[in-house]
């Protein structure tokens, strides 16, 4: 996988693997979940007091909500011009010993203009918080490889969240961002 | 969003306490707290594009957060500090609210 960036700011992510696309694809379906805990997530307490907090959700809370629906249908259409690029193994599908096969596309790429870059990159985290939570994934399941969980579905969530991480690193990556330790604040930059 | 929001009534009411009085004029401070699950590069992205810090800063709060649990982000009156708290939560960092000096 890889990203190839314009002088625009224009991004291509490129050689996106068919577990890449289909967890993009079901991005919408992450963020638009009426799962309780999930949305409690999105729109997380900001006050502890409970007459502040109520005030809070009338209209700070209201406000997200109509920008996160703004942002998934800024998703949705750029999903919309995914596209399948390069060829990979042919798969039977036939069905009652028909041998019927198809292709498989290996990979998929996606263009994001810039102006839409900042949606994506709170949508994917938006993303990968509503998986984390529908699956009951633990804190502690994070440091640990997809795959040794003992459970498909958690490790199938565990492999999408990762992959929305990876994408986030991506996109800032090609927007020049590099995570520097050494850094001290009396850096120069 | 703060003009007709939460302390748009404080603003108005009549304050005879002066305990009250001091209290409005503590300032709030904007906390993020960890979370498993966000990037910590986007947290110091997130910090430099809505606070403006430079990177050094972005990262040191970032750590912070990672390392103890949560940091106080940004100190400063109320209507700012709720302006921030959602610009966060709309990137979906957990971030709260509290007032200076409030137990």
């Amino acid at each position: 996988m890889r990203i190839e960036r314009d002088v625009e700011g224009n991004m291509q992510i490129r050689g996106l693997t068919l577990i890449c696309a289909d967890t993009l694809h079901r991005l919408p379906e992450y963020l638009e979940s009426d799962d309780p805990a999930v949305r409690a997530r999105l729109l997380p307490q900001a006050y502890e007091d409970e007459e502040d907090e109520e005030q809070w959700r009338k209209y700070g809370a209201s406000e997200l909500e109509h920008l996160f629906l703004s942002r998934v249908e800024i998703v949705r259409k750029d999903l919309a011009g995914m596209q399948a690029e390069g060829r990979g193994p042919s798969v039977s599908i036939g069905r009652d010993g028909d041998d019927e096969a198809r292709i498989v596309h290996a990979t998929y790429r996606l263009s994001i203009p810039a102006r839409h870059k900042a949606a994506w990159l709170s949508a994917l985290n938006g993303g990968s918080h509503s998986i984390f939570i529908r699956h009951g994934l633990a804190p502690e399941d994070m440091s640990r490889e997809p795959g040794t969980l003992g459970d498909e579905e958690k490790d199938t969530a565990l492999l999408r969240v990762h992959v929305l991480g990876f994408l986030v690193h991506l996109l800032l990556e090609a927007d020049g961002y590099r995570y520097d330790p050494e850094l001290t604040e009396e850096d120069p930059l | 969003m703060s003009r007709t929001g939460p302390h748009a009534s404080i603003e108005t009411d009549e304050q005879t306490d002066t305990s009250n009085e001091t209290s409005l004029a503590r300032p709030w401070n904007v906390i993020v707290h960890d979370d498993p699950v966000t990037p910590m590069a986007y947290v110091v992205q997130v910090f430099m594009q809505v606070f403006r810090y430079q990177q050094p800063k972005a990262q040191r709060l970032m750590l912070e957060v990672h390392n103890t649990g949560r940091s106080v982000v940004w100190t400063g009156e109320r209507e700012t500090a709720e302006v921030y708290v959602q610009k966060l939560h709309a990137r979906h960092l957990l971030a709260t609210l509290e007032q200076v000096g409030v137990d």
